[in-house]
């Protein structure tokens, strides 16, 4: 407890530095989606009455516009502050979801969790430049902690609301669906499915549904019209704003040709979307660690990641302890990160500060960091599949057939 | 600093200063005769033939002003009047027009702004920059660098205004050799509160409003469009010199010689069609009008009309003054064309130091006027000479004097190049004499604008407006933004309001007491009036490549500069919308600060407004892709999507086995 609440105190002495002041408009850790100075773009357009959603810049969900404009000005230290708090919850949930599914409580594995989210670099500076991934991560973290509580309805409206401003986030439902319906207990080395009700799943997805409608409804009357879809939603899936981030999508649709530019819009959209399938299918039994893994999915491969989207998927693998042993190369993917996270911003000063290199730089670099995720991402996945096999003894290997 | 007021002026062979001589029949019939020229009396009223019926009306006329810096600034005029012209009302565009017969007005012209019912237009193709600092207001405000084409269209009937603006843009780009095609969408804005119609716009329709409140412009849509990069060159001349009655032949267009226009600091071609719903049928080259001589000086075009702005006195109400007389216009569609020059009287003649340089006609133009365009009734030479009394700002305790000081009249020299057709073959030119020094000439507005910013992400604008006048100065700050970039409207401030420094000429310090609102910053911008159009869909055209309109009201305090920073992003664009100069950057068009003021006139009889102010084009320096990558990323990436799936799929479905080795 004395651990966790110097960690939130050094967190707001440090948001309180003058370091912030470099950040805000970092591309590393915001992205069009997801930036301050956007968000106060859009708050202020609002309030001197224009549409935000008219200029191409603003594409913030209309609830968060809501809460900006009204319930909390964007002021930088008031955000500050509600930023550090609201990762001092985030940490304080994920403790609560290992407490969920072990069943016991240990403070120091707890103290652990949430120092692994607090210190976490990429968390770290993401807050520090008030990009609202943040708000996203605590929203996904609370949401996925509710469920894990068996809380049906807030954990839905949680992920409803998560839905609003972070439309992949959708793909986090059927998982949710399976953890509400079955516990958040650890089954990953008895691999049984519990069985589940057919019509538990139906009102639990009819729920997600009522309340999606319920908010899509109070955005378009914050917004006054429907524009606002294509401007949050449409981005997200047509990548109108190329303005470069950490992931893989910016450079290759700035260099595609515009006849393929629709076919690989889908094929990249498929890519995201359709690994919810197999992972919810395999990992059935265990439905946390399919959210978890679905987390890794989206942060490798959605359309504007920060720093802050894969960050999350690292700090979460501290709730899952039973599968540390399980993991092929640590290691390598620790040197991989350190490696990209190395030279990101070198590379984007680079290209853009600078003008000493070209944008082959920063491309190569978030192709390191893609790799790095993606190794964290497929070793997680290894781990939790081989579990069930244990330690292969003396004598005996794993083959796949 | 006190000018010198030694100056000689001569007209060989004749010399005729401080004279005006109209030859309203330019048939050559009757030689000018100083006496007529002494009484100012209207020349054409009296003696020549009877005047003949014409529809058309063509005059013509030469504006040379000496600088500061020892060019000249020339300024060519050729007006064509057809009389009881009405711009074509849009709703008749379905069916056939009527039969179009014209005079001296450009058929070609005529014919476009029929096709696609155009009530005003205005169409300048300058290259450089003018400097408003060292050569005062220009002669035609309309010095925007590139193309600059805005047009009002009445709203209605069978074709939108959108389709007859690309129409429009297309058949001036082939009319002018120009590439005003591409003044497409992602160029054109409308705005609503700046720019003003310089003649009037006739009213089609019912509205409900009282017939005398005309000031609204209801109805018609404004279509504004800059291409700063267009430059103009000997292409664009030759179709403008085809659309004169004398082509380059005779008259005052003899002087059109492209080689040494082109060869200026600053010049441009300027096409204005206007329409006046006069009051009388009388036509200037008819009787005798004295022509405004500050609007030689200050380049005004505020004149009396219907949609003139401003809480200011009628001036039909009261008659004005034989100096200060607005100009009776005439009733029908008149088509203006201009050409614009800067030259440098010594550039080319080596030896010649400026001290010792003398210019004429012949080595301003490398010709000379030989004979006049026999159909033009009313062709002028007119040399503005500096002014006695010209003191330059003073700073003073009296305001009111300030605009008086800076706006009053320069005494001007008129002639008439006609010569050749009475004195036989004999040549005409004026002289200047070396020890002429000349007045300093000064803007009650200047305008300055910078780019601000290193890297390739983000930027801001400094826009800095000086007032020099005595008085606050309302005024509309207009800047087209590209789609290239996206100004954060958050972003927008006055910074500062900073006195002007004191004129050294002060002898007291008045100037620095007259300044009373230090750091009224808030004041200046009045963000409720503010107009913000951000890039709009429109059919068939992606609102990414829409420019972003600000109308900025400002009030900008007497003697003071307004400092106006806004911040924004640059687009990160696709490697396909990159022009082929892709590292040259792109051109952000000038802003435009269109004052509403209106100050007292020349000798305080009447109002003005003030004439608007340009700003230089910028260049955006604009972040780009590695043209030579498009295979190489698609390659790269896609290896590692697939890895990554590959992978990832290879673990989901294939089963595990332990097996003894």
């Amino acid at each position: 407890m004395a651990t966790f609440g110097s960690l939130v105190v050094l967190r707001l002495l440090l948001a309180f530095s003058p370091i912030p002041n470099y950040l805000y408009d970092n591309q590393q850790l915001t992205s069009p989606l997801t930036s301050y100075t956007r968000l106060k773009e859009g708050v202020f357009l609002l309030q001197n009455g224009f549409d935000p959603y008219a200029g191409q810049l603003f594409r913030h969900s209309p609830i968060q516009l809501a809460l900006f404009s009204t319930v909390m000005p964007p002021n930088k230290y008031v955000l500050h502050a509600f930023w550090t708090l609201l990762d001092a919850a985030t940490a304080w949930n994920l403790a609560n979801i290992w407490k969920k599914r072990s069943g016991t409580t240990d403070w120091r594995r707890e103290t652990i969790i949430q120092a692994s989210y607090l210190l976490n670099p990429y968390l770290l500076f993401t807050s520090l430049a008030l990009s609202t991934s943040t708000l996203d991560n605590a929203l996904c973290v609370y949401a996925i902690s509710l469920a894990a509580s068996g809380k049906r309805a807030p954990a839905l409206f949680a992920l409803a609301l998560l839905t609003q401003s972070s439309l992949y986030s959708v793909l986090l439902l059927p998982p949710i669906v399976l953890l509400l319906c079955t516990g958040p207990a650890s089954r990953l080395k008895t691999p049984i499915a519990p069985s589940i009700r057919i019509s538990d799943v139906g009102r639990t997805v009819f729920t997600f549904v009522t309340y999606m409608l319920v908010l899509m409804g109070i955005s378009t009357l914050v917004a006054g019209n429907l524009g606002w879809m294509k401007e949050t939603w449409g981005a997200t899936l047509t990548v109108p704003d190329l303005t470069p981030n950490v992931g893989l999508w910016w450079y290759f649709f700035t260099e595609m040709f515009d006849h393929f530019r629709s076919f690989f819009l889908m094929v990249f959209t498929a890519l995201v979307t359709i690994a919810m399938i197999p992972l919810t299918i395999k990992f059935q039994h265990d439905p946390l660690y399919a959210t978890y893994l679905l987390v890794g999915n989206i942060s490798l491969f959605k359309s504007y990641p920060t720093m802050a989207d894969p960050g999350l998927f690292l700090s979460m693998i501290s709730i899952f302890p039973e599968l540390w042993p399980y993991l092929r190369h640590p290691l390598p993917t620790v040197m991989w990160h350190m490696y990209a996270a190395t030279l990101l911003p070198l590379f984007n000063n680079l290209w853009l500060g600078h003008g000493t290199g070209n944008s082959n730089f920063f491309y190569a670099a978030t192709l390191v960091f893609g790799v790095a995720n993606g190794a964290a991402f497929l070793d997680s996945t290894w781990a939790g599949l081989i579990a069930p096999y244990g330690k292969p003894k003396q004598g005996y290997t794993l083959l796949q057939i | 600093m006190r000018w010198s007021t030694t100056l000689t002026w001569l007209a060989l062979p004749y010399l005729y200063p401080n004279n005006y001589i109209n030859l309203a029949n330019a048939q050559g019939n009757g030689p000018p005769s100083g006496s007529k020229a002494q009484s100012g009396q209207p020349a054409s009223s009296e003696g020549g033939p009877p005047p003949r019926e014409l529809k058309d009306v063509a005059t013509e006329l030469l504006l040379l002003r000496p600088l500061k810096d020892g060019k000249v600034a020339t300024h060519f005029e050729f007006e064509y009047l057809t009389r009881n012209g009405v711009p074509r009302d849009p709703s008749t565009l379905g069916s056939e027009d009527e039969d179009q017969h014209y005079e001296f007005f450009p058929l070609s012209m005529g014919q476009i702004l029929r096709e696609y019912a155009v009530a005003e237009l205005h169409l300048t193709l300058n290259t450089g920059r003018w400097r408003y600092d060292t050569w005062g207001s220009p002669e035609n405000p309309a010095v925007a660098s590139g193309a600059e084409l805005w047009v009002w269209m009445a709203d209605g009937g069978p074709v939108s205004v959108e389709e007859r603006w690309k129409g429009l843009t297309n058949a001036l780009a082939g009319l002018f050799c120009a590439s005003l095609s591409s003044l497409s969408g992602s160029r054109t804005t409308s705005p609503l509160h700046s720019f003003y119609p310089e003649g009037q716009l006739p009213l089609y329709f019912e509205t409900t409003e009282p017939e005398n409140n005309t000031t609204s412009r209801s109805g018609y849509t404004l279509h504004h469009a800059v291409l700063p990069s267009e430059a103009i060159c000997t292409e664009n001349l030759t179709p403008f010199i085809k659309l004169l009655p004398c082509k380059s032949y005779a008259g005052v267009a003899e002087l059109l010689n492209p080689h040494k226009l082109f060869g200026g600091w600053w010049y441009g071609m300027g096409v204005h069609a206007t329409w006046h719903d006069g009051e009388t049928d009388s036509i200037d080259g008819g009787t005798e009008v004295p022509i405004d001589p500050s609007k030689l000086g200050m380049g005004s075009k505020a004149r009396a009309g219907k949609y003139t702005e401003g809480a200011h006195n009628d001036p039909k109400a009261k008659p004005p003054p034989p100096q200060a007389q607005v100009i009776k216009q005439a009733r029908g569609v008149k088509l203006k064309l201009t050409v614009g020059a800067v030259r440098d009287p010594v550039e080319g003649y080596r030896g010649q130091t400026a001290e010792t340089s003398q210019w004429t006609l012949e080595n301003l133009f490398g010709k000379n006027v030989t004979k006049l365009c026999p159909v033009t009734s009313k062709a002028d030479v007119r040399v503005l000479l500096p002014s006695k009394e010209h003191k330059g700002p003073v700073g003073t305790d009296a305001k009111a004097a300030v605009p008086s000081l800076l706006l009053s009249p320069l005494p001007v020299a008129k002639y008439h190049p006609h010569a050749g057709s009475s004195k036989g073959d004999q040549s005409w030119d004026v002289v200047r004499n070396k020890k002429a020094k000349v007045a300093n000439s000064l803007t009650p507005l200047t305008l300055t604008r910078s780019l601000r910013g290193y890297d390739q992400t983000r930027g801001g604008f400094s826009i800095a407006i000086s007032n020099h006048l005595g008085s606050d100065v309302d005024a509309w700050y207009v800047e087209s933004v590209p789609w290239i970039i996206r100004p954060y409207l958050s972003t927008l401030h006055v910074e500062s309001v900073e006195p002007l420094p004191s004129p050294s000429t002060s002898n007291n310090g008045g100037a620095q007491q007259a300044f009373t609102s230090p750091n009224n910053a808030s004041t200046v911008l009045d963000l409720k009036k503010l107009r913000y159009v951000p890039p709009s869909e429109s059919k068939g055209e992606d609102s990414r490549t829409k420019p972003t309109l600000l109308e900025i009201p400002l009030r900008i305090p007497a003697r003071s500069v307004v400092r106006v920073s806004l911040e924004f992003e640059k687009v990160f664009l696709r490697y396909t919308e990159h022009p082929p100069d892709a590292q040259r950057g792109w051109e952000i068009p000038g802003g435009v600060l269109v004052p509403t003021s209106v100050v007292p006139a020349v000798q305080g009889e009447g109002t003005r407004r003030l004439s608007r102010v340009y700003t230089a084009p910028l260049l955006a320096d604009l972040a780009t892709p590695d043209f030579s990558m498009p295979y190489n990323v698609i390659i790269l990436s896609g290896a590692l999507v697939a890895l990554l799936f590959g992978m990832l799929f290879n673990m989901l479905v294939r089963r595990y086995v332990l097996v003894k080795s």
